[in-house]
């Protein structure tokens, strides 16, 4: 067997047997989210061997299902009413060296309360016993963080959707690189001081045993003769009887992962500050006229208040899950070895993390009201920026109805004026047929003023009549246009959209940049056989490839086909996704 | 002092002097942050100009804030220690705009009083290591979480294997604190 890819030479000057690796962390949970990751490891079943996958099926309709080449295998062991579940799983990596042979598998322990446990018995390395030869602190420093990356992954298919999203939050997505303080168990060590201190010689041992629990800050002899080593990121109990301190290191373990989570969860606060106080300066520079930032400081507070909404979550399952946790710990303490949990500090350490769970508090109010005032400044902001647009269109409004009642009284001025014309004609109709001509034709005598004004009254009306129902008949026979309005919000392939325009006789183009969009709206024309022009606008974001919207004005009888015609031919540019 | 001092301190000194060297007309110091150095550390391991150091995967915060496994020299740490308790480099600690900390090293005047008369031959072969063929300083550049050499007059960038974790061959069988009151994993039974 390989001795792995290691590219160094290791110094090795640490050997412990019969290894036992503990892994403690929290993890927000409860009974509900206990109850789906049952579901999903079938938990009540009496037969147990799950493969599980944290892809999720975007097919459910179809016959098949691929899956990774490398899935990691569940067996339930045991599961209890919501309150915990027990399995062993075989985690496979797929990003480890398939050349190096690696049989990890690990005991799961997931509690309702948010405790998660991974245990692992290290029995070889390198193709060594390590009950018999041991193993060494360079190469299980190795093994702790493949146990410590893998069961991540692994959690991470068992995780709901939920959970994942307050993981992400506390560990800014990479909550796979997440680290869990390391609680170590060996009935023995190589080499075995009777002074402890030569364990601290700030050379060569301190060094070894830094590699896997970084600052060495508590080295004892227990009374029993244990050897406890105690780090800033893990622990190694060297003692024959080592069972007895398995709860002590397991609860240890916990709360000081569980310190490094709310460290994540404070770091998350305070950049939830930042991301407020940016969308605060967006605001002011909004009320100090800017009005192109309002979008962006609607984005940034949607989003910060989503990530407030997460953290007041993750908040209250702290809370509860420590609560339940001191309880826990209160009913597991009898039997623990006293001496052990006063050289941990074990009490103080957990009422310290209980107290700064407590104060999250303070930050979570202040956060809340700072969103909340934010969102009313950013609602006064925009009422105010509408109530200056409704103004701006009251105004416009006015001005057009005058210049529609102005039009209408020029329309009947000038209808005064074509009926004073058409009778100026009729007139001279009557005039050319009934004597300005020097004729001695005389339809009516001459004596007779009365009918003479009577018939042109009367031919005035008629020629009025007829250029009325003439004027009526031609207005009837204007074909109207249709205005169509279509909303696509389809994603696209720009490219092919752009091809498609570069065909087109344009009138004009409309863009509009934002922060996280491109808008662009095309005027174009497109001809039709016989037919009057089709003027068409296409609304589309570059930025985001997406269709928003399509305009078609056309006459009423073509406007259906064109409708058809269009969206058909931009069917093309729609992609996929 | 002398006695305490070892070869690979010197190398390590030798580097942190080479990148906080000012320029006469500079008049505020420099110093050198501690995740461009670990890289040029594991650097030297790996290319054998540290003889007595070897390096371990450790979780790092990285510049956002999250955190990454890297090949982390612990020997290497302890010498910085020794040297800060000699007097011979300084550290600087300071705060990111993403809420995070780091440290920073110089040389002291101590340290470059030191280094003045130190093995030109230990220099030169720390030297190979830190500047390219064209004779330019080679910087740590880090992106999208990998690392890498940059030389800046010739362009060259060379990739450094420090986030690349090494496996050893294990076996491991499940195992859980009897206190849970699960039983024997092995056999699947509850007690």
């Amino acid at each position: 067997m390989s001795g792995g890819n290691i590219r160094d030479d290791l110094t090795e000057s640490m050997i412990l047997k019969d290894v036992r690796i503990l892994l403690s962390e929290y993890i927000p949970c409860d009974r509900n989210i206990l109850e789906d990751i049952g579901n999903k490891l079938m938990s009540t079943r009496h037969v147990h061997g799950e493969f599980v996958t944290m892809l999720v099926d975007k097919f459910p309709e179809s016959t098949t299902f691929t899956s990774e080449s490398e899935i990691n295998f569940v067996r339930v062991i045991d599961a209890a009413n919501s309150e915990y579940i027990a399995s062993e799983i075989k985690i496979q990596d797929p990003d480890d060296d398939s050349s190096i042979e690696q049989e990890e598998t690990v005991g799961m322990y997931i509690s309702h309360d948010g405790h998660v446990v991974y245990g692992a018995e290290i029995f070889e390395t390198c193709g060594e016993e390590t009950n018999i030869n041991g193993v060494s602190l360079d190469k299980i420093s190795r093994v702790v963080v493949d146990l410590i990356y893998d069961s991540s992954l692994m959690m991470e298919t068992l995780l709901t959707h939920h959970q994942r999203r307050l993981m992400d939050c506390i560990y800014k997505g990479e909550s796979r690189s997440r680290y869990k303080f390391v609680g170590m168990l060996a009935s023995s060590m190589a080499p075995n001081f009777d002074d402890i201190t030569q364990y601290m010689d700030g050379e060569e041992y301190q060094n070894e045993l830094e590699q896997l629990l970084d600052n060495l800050i508590i080295t004892h002899r227990l009374n029993d003769g244990s050897l406890l080593l105690v780090g800033d990121a893990g622990l190694i109990l060297v003692s024959e009887n080592w069972s007895k301190y398995e709860s002590l290191v397991s609860f240890y373990a916990l709360v000081r992962s569980a310190e490094m989570f709310v460290d994540g969860l404070y770091h998350r606060m305070s950049l939830l500050w930042d991301e407020l106080a940016q969308v605060r300066i967006l605001i002011e520079k909004t009320a100090s006229g800017d009005h192109s930032v309002i979008t962006r400081a609607q984005n940034i507070l949607t989003e910060a208040s989503a990530n407030f909404t997460i953290i007041q979550s993750i908040g209250s399952y702290l809370k509860r899950g420590f609560a339940l946790l001191k309880e826990k710990w209160l009913s597991e303490r009898e039997g623990v070895d006293e001496e052990a949990v006063s050289v941990l500090n074990f009490q103080n350490t957990f009422d310290r993390l209980m107290n700064r769970i407590s104060d999250t508090d303070i930050d979570l109010q202040s956060l809340s009201s700072e969103v909340e005032g934010l969102q009313t400044l950013l609602s006064t902001q925009i009422e105010q920026q509408m109530r200056r647009v409704y103004s701006a269109l009251r105004d416009n409004t006015q001005s057009t109805s005058e210049v529609i009642r102005a039009s209408e009284r020029t329309g009947n001025v000038l209808n005064v004026i074509e009926l004073i014309l058409s009778g100026t004609i009729a007139f001279d109709i009557v005039l050319a047929i009934t004597g300005e001509y020097s004729t001695d034709f005389h339809l009516f005598p001459e004596s007779n003023p009365i009918l003479f004004f009577t018939l042109a009254v009367t031919l005035w009306t008629a020629i009025v009549i007829v250029l009325k129902k003439g004027m009526d008949w031609l207005e009837s026979k204007v074909e109207k246009s249709h205005l169509v309005r279509v909303t696509l919000n389809q994603k696209c392939d720009v490219a092919a959209i752009e091809e498609y325009l570069a065909n087109k006789e344009i009138i004009s183009i409309d863009e509009e940049f934002q922060d996280d969009s491109e808008d662009v709206r095309v005027h174009y024309i497109l001809p039709s056989k016989g037919e009057d022009d089709t003027k068409v606008t296409l609304h589309y974001d570059r930025r985001n490839g997406i269709i928003n919207d399509l305009t078609i004005e056309a006459n009423s009888e073509y406007i259906g086909i064109a409708k058809e015609k269009i969206i058909k031919d931009l069917q093309s540019c729609f992609s996929e996704s | 002092m002398q006695d305490e001092i070892t070869e690979d301190m010197i190398k390590l000194l030798h580097i942190i002097h080479k990148y906080t060297l000012q320029e006469e007309k500079e008049k505020d110091p420099k110093w050198i942050k501690e995740l461009p150095l670990a890289t040029l550390i594991y650097k030297g391991i790996i290319t054998g100009l540290f003889e007595t150091y070897d390096y371990a995967p450790w979780s790092v915060q990285m510049l956002d804030g999250t955190r990454q496994w890297l090949n982390v020299s612990r020997e290497a740490k302890d010498d910085l220690e020794d040297l800060l308790r000699l007097g011979l480099i300084s550290i600087l600690r300071l705060s990111t705009g993403n809420y995070g900390y780091i440290t920073a090293y110089r040389v002291t005047p101590r340290g470059a009083s030191f280094l003045s008369s130190a093995s030109e031959e230990i220099k030169k072969t720390v030297n190979q290591l830190l500047y390219c063929n064209s004779e330019h300083l080679r910087f740590v550049e880090i992106q999208n979480r990998q690392f890498y050499l940059f030389c800046t007059a010739c362009g060259i960038r060379e990739r450094v294997s420090i986030d690349d974790l090494e496996d050893i061959p294990y076996k491991s069988r499940s195992y859980l604190p009897k206190y849970l009151g699960i039983g024997d994993l092995a056999r699947g039974e509850k007690e």
